[in-house]
């Protein structure tokens, strides 16, 4: 496919003052499609604002984002929502799961919000529940789970609408080795399942390497990363 | 050390929610002025009363009274063969004077000094005499009066402006004061026979004054003639205030309902800044805060935002309060005696109690939330569901005490009692065994829509299932709502009902076509009554097209439980239908009214002191001392809580010695014309040299019916402000929940939820809301309006009615809720496309 998955051109962003030094700095990036990118980077360099903004989370301040063609610096409010519905994936760096809502409720949410038919619902989400594991816990509410649940409920609500693109922020975080281990091969093999487009934050070294790319954060600025550069231990 | 950190962390959290504080100080601010303004209305209202009652006794502890009034000649001997008693006759009268009403009082400026009463205006007085009001103004002018400073300012009088009362003419010679300026407000005094001429009470004195001691007094009652009767002033003075208690006692529960809806206020703004906080204070049980501290912290709180509202309170309510005054004055002097009161009276104890209840039903509310603080293990505390999991258990638990409370109020009500205090027990018992089955109910009502309608559309489910899923708070929210809301219906159907039942009334007493008033009225329905002579009412009865005429004189009567109104009625041949009967006598009430020693009185009177047809009653009257009547029935009367009593004429003449008429119903005949009679009845009039009025059955009617209206001003007036109360509730109810769950908002917004779906969400869950509330609400309002017409109304006046249901009010009722939680609903709503998405995803 010529045509890339995601394209930021020159974005800049601050967080209220103008006086202070940018968190994004003229940043530009391109994601062809299908292509797994780990970005990797000091704590509070800017990667979770990037995701964001990427995300549609947050509005662009000075540059362009294009998420398959489709601008989304000045897009509104209705085509942001029409591109998370049918585009974009999120999985946040807090599991950001519906406290009042079971497993099954929150994996559906977005499937129910975007109209789709509730035979379609249920038959996707119960091959999913199957593929993360969690079909025995589907009545649970999150806060029973674990941390690792928690994380795989998060994933599936994010892939349950078959995203092209998706974000993951600290997919494996809060999560100790064996298990990230197991949300990254889920990550992996969803992925691979729909050639998803993957923009991946981490600070795990061996998560990084999974992917086909490594970009840094550096002063507001991404750095490509070949596997003999030596820097990678700065984070 | 660890205690300030505490409070620092309470404090920024409060700082970042400040529209919720202010929302909850917001309320307790209104339900405290609303306590705080009754409380100073009725403190004023009683004290204008010792005011005025000190202005016109003065130090006068005893009061000479006869059954009609003493003649000057009788008062003359006595005071003449009593040298050593200083004794003060008076004439006292109420008349309208430009259109307010004010109090006429004559009196002997040479017998005023012992009772220090009155004080002349220096720049006024004449130069030889300071304490005696002006004696040569007195004798100077024509018929000259003398205001208070107080009334002279009200009234815009000046000196030498002429004063028109009656037939006729009084010139203003000067002002007086009293220690007090609120004591003689509205007071006009003048020679006794100048206020003789003005009230109509030529060659009489209404009462003779002195300073007795109790063996004086004790002495004096054992000489005195049967015609007359020796009295306490504190007596009399007691006697008046227990009339108003029974208003009052309503205008104070009237308000407590107000703050009871204010206490769910501070409770949801407590509970709902624990709930928030749940992890911080989870956080600080794990580093060692015990839990008696985070008790404290919570209630610390909730104790210095209370402070600070109901401080604010207090100044609201004397706002209110000056309102409030005007409505409780006029419903006075509409349904007990004259009195005037134009300042509001602040005492430290008011404002105190005002203060109390405020902190007090504050702290009260917030216990159950600093409970909740301090309790449960630190991990579970962490865990939303948790709490909503335990309100879902203590929902059944919260219906059972809600069940209990139920049938304890029921039993209340039905115990045998005239208590009006025990009667509003059981009306508050009621509302808050009621207001308990709500949220369990509204839960019910919930899940119910969930099932019939949740199905159709995710939005509706989401929406519906959030609203379930947090039940501690929408249900409090639902059960504030409709409690306030079925307020508004109980008492609008007991208002309606009431204003239906004098309507019947009206139309079934005021039989007689045309009414001739005969003399001033003074603007308390009671007219000082003229002179007539039988020749002039034969003429009367003789007019083309009159049927026949009725006669009326109301005079006061001391019977053996209390002065009363008696209407001295000579029949016309449709009078027996004016009455309605409660309890006729076996021989027939009217047949013995008409032949024998006997008299009818009024609902009110036999329902204070247990009387029924049959029941002897004592009357002092004025040729034979005590004598002894039967009630001869019962009637239906809505003119007077205080009672009344009718005797015949032929009977009242034997032995009293008043010949006056007051009034004179006129019936015309059916087949004459109404026009032309009314003119000719009009001409005849004139010809009195008096003055009269001549009004048909219809503007009295109306007349009537306004004065009615009037009466329950201040009831409307609380159940809208207790209304605004609630809504406040509601919206802090919705607008915590929705701040609560912001992140559930953006959570669904980041899962591809649009503004237009989420506000959906929102409007439907105000919507529900509202309907769960205005369906609660309904049967609360009904048997609310059931305890207050035949418990509460009973009991405070002593009228019995039947309760009339206006359709609309049901469905009015309906609507109110639902609008309410409608517009409670538009902020949140509006808030949520302002809400940063991000700055909510990331807190956790
Ligand atoms: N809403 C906000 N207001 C002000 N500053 C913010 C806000 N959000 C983020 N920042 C700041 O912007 C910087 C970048 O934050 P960001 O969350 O993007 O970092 P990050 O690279 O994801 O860090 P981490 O690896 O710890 O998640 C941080 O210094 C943070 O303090
Ligand atoms: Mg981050």
């Amino acid at each position: 496919m010529s045509q890339p998955a995601v394209e930021v051109t020159g974005i800049t962003h601050r967080y209220n003052t103008a006086s202070q030094r940018p968190i994004l700095n003229d940043l530009s990036l391109s994601l062809a499609a299908g292509e797994t990118l780990a970005l990797v980077g000091a704590s509070g360099s800017g990667k979770s604002t990037l995701l964001n903004l990427i995300g549609g989370l947050e509005p662009v301040q000075e540059g362009y984002v294009r998420v398959f063609n489709e601008t989304l610096h000045d897009a509104n409010n209705a085509l942001r929502t029409e591109l998370r519905r049918s585009i974009i994936g999120f999985v946040y760096q807090a599991f950001n799961l519906i406290p009042t809502l079971s497993v099954v409720d929150n994996i559906r949410l977005p499937l129910a919000l975007a109209g789709v038919h509730k035979t379609e619902q249920d038959k996707r989400i119960n091959r999913l529940l199957d593929t993360v594991g969690l079909t025995d816990k589907k009545n649970a509410f999150p806060d029973v789970l674990s941390g690792g649940e928690q994380q795989r409920v998060a994933i599936a609500r994010a892939v349950v609408h078959q995203p092209a693109l998706l974000l993951a922020d600290e997919p494996t975080g809060n999560l100790d080795a064996s298990t990230g281990q197991q949300v990254l091969n889920l990550l992996q093999s969803l992925v691979a399942e729909h050639n998803t487009t993957l923009l991946m934050v981490t600070h795990s070294l061996k998560v990084a390497n999974c992917a086909d790319r490594i970009l840094a954060m550096n002063d507001g600025q991404l750095v490509e990363m070949n596997d003999n550069t030596d820097s990678i231990n700065t984070w | 050390m660890v205690t300030a950190l505490l409070f620092r962390s309470s404090w920024r959290f409060h700082r970042q929610h400040p529209l919720q504080l202010m929302l909850s100080m917001f309320g307790i601010i209104l339900g405290v002025g609303i306590v705080t303004s009754v409380l100073i209305t009725n403190h004023s209202a009683v004290r204008a009363f010792a005011l005025s009652s000190e202005a016109l006794y003065g130090r006068a502890t005893h009061q000479i009274v006869a059954a009609n009034a003493i003649p000057d000649e009788q008062a003359a001997l006595f005071i003449r063969s009593n040298p050593s008693l200083t004794i003060a006759p008076i004439v006292e009268s109420e008349a309208l004077l430009n259109g307010t009403l004010i109090t006429l009082v004559g009196l002997d400026p040479f017998r005023e000094s012992e009772f220090a009463r009155l004080q002349p205006n220096a720049s006024m007085s004449d130069s030889d005499s300071n304490t005696q009001v002006g004696v040569t103004a007195l004798l100077d002018a024509k018929n000259p009066i003398w205001a208070s400073d107080a009334t002279a300012e009200r009234l815009k009088l000046s000196l030498g402006d002429p004063i028109n009362m009656g037939e006729l003419e009084a010139t203003l010679v000067g002002t007086f004061r009293t220690a007090s300026r609120a004591a003689s407000d509205g007071l006009l005094v003048t020679d006794i026979s100048v206020a003789q001429a003005l009230s109509n009470k030529r060659g009489k004195v209404d009462r003779l004054e002195m300073v007795l001691s109790d063996a004086e007094a004790n002495a004096l009652s054992t000489t005195l003639p049967a015609q007359w009767r020796l009295q306490a002033t504190a007596q009399r003075q007691a006697t008046m205030q227990a009339m108003t208690k029974g208003f009052q006692i309503n205008l104070t529960a009237m308000s407590l309902l107000a703050l009871l809806v204010g206490m769910f206020l501070i409770h949801n703004t407590m509970t709902f800044a624990v709930l928030q906080r749940r992890e911080v204070f989870a956080v600080k049980r794990l580093v060692g805060i015990p839990a008696s501290g985070l008790f404290g912290i919570v209630m610390t709180e909730a104790l210095v935002f209370s402070a600070i509202a109901s401080l604010i309170g207090l100044l609201v309510g004397i706002l209110i309060a000056q309102k409030l005054l005007q409505l409780t004055t006029q419903t006075i002097n509409d349904l007990y005696f004259v009195l005037h009161v134009q300042q509001i009276h602040l005492s430290p104890w008011v404002l105190l109690a005002g203060l109390i209840l405020g902190i007090g039903s504050s702290v009260l509310a917030a216990t159950l939330a600093a409970c909740e603080a301090a309790s449960g293990s630190a991990m579970q505390a962490r865990r939303r569901s948790a709490v909503e999991e335990k309100t879902k258990t203590l929902l059944p638990w919260l219906l059972l005490a809600g069940l209990v409370f139920l049938t304890l109020g029921a039993a209340l009500a039905w115990f045998p009692s005239q208590s009006l205090l025990l009667g509003f027990g059981a009306l508050m018992i009621v509302i808050m065994g009621y207001g308990l089955c709500i949220p369990w109910l509204s839960q019910r009502l919930l899940n119910l829509l969930q099932t019939v309608m949740g199905q159709t559309h995710v939005v509706v489910s989401l929406a519906l299932g959030s609203l379930t899923s947090n039940m501690s708070r929408t249900g409090l929210a639902i059960a504030a709502l409709a409690v306030a809301v079925s307020a508004t219906l109980g008492v609008q159907i007991m208002i309606g009902s009431f204003r239906h039942s004098v309507d019947n009334w009206l139309t079934q007493t005021l039989q007689s076509d045309f009414y001739i008033t005969l003399g001033d009225t003074d603007g308390t329905g009671r007219s000082s009554a003229g002179q007539t002579n039988n020749q002039w009412l034969q003429k009367l009865n003789e007019i083309n097209g009159v049927q026949d005429i009725s006669t009326g004189l109301v005079v006061d009567a001391v019977t053996n439980f209390d002065t009363f109104d008696l209407l001295v009625l000579s029949p016309s041949a449709i009078s027996e239908s004016s009455y309605e009967w409660l309890d006729t006598h076996p021989d027939g009430s009217w047949q013995m009214f008409m032949n024998e020693q006997s008299i009818l009185i009024s609902e009110p009177l036999a329902n204070k002191y247990s009387l029924s047809s049959g029941s002897m009653m004592r009357l002092f009257t004025e040729t034979d001392g005590d004598v002894a009547f039967t009630v001869a029935g019962v009637y239906r009367d809505y003119g007077s809580s205080h009672g009344r009593l009718v005797i015949r004429r032929s009977l009242y003449d034997y032995y009293w010695n008043n010949p006056r008429v007051g009034s004179i119903g006129v019936n015309v005949n059916t087949a004459a014309d109404r026009t032309s009679t009314i003119a000719a009845v009009r001409e005849h009039t004139n010809q009195l040299p008096i003055p009269a009025r001549v009004r048909d059955n219809i503007s009295i009617h109306a007349e009537s019916l306004a004065i009615f209206d009037r009466t329950f001003s201040v009831t409307r007036v609380l159940r809208w402000l207790t209304m605004g109360v609630a809504f406040i509730g509601i919206f802090s109810a919705l607008l915590a929940m929705h701040l609560e769950r912001a992140r559930d908002f953006a959570i669904m917004q980041a899962s591809g939820g649009s503004h237009h779906q989420l506000r959906q969400i929102i409007a439907l869950q105000s919507l529900a809301m509202g309907i769960a509330a205005g369906l609660l609400a309904i049967p609360l309002g009904l048997l609310m309006s059931e305890m207050l017409i035949h418990i509460i109304n009973v009991r405070s006046f002593g009228w019995s009615m039947a309760s009339t249901l206006p359709i609309s009010a049901i469905p009015q009722t309906f609507l109110l809720a639902l609008a309410s939680a409608a517009l409670a609903g538009l902020y949140p709503a509006w808030r949520l496309s302002r809400q940063s998405l991000v700055s909510e995803l990331r807190s956790e």
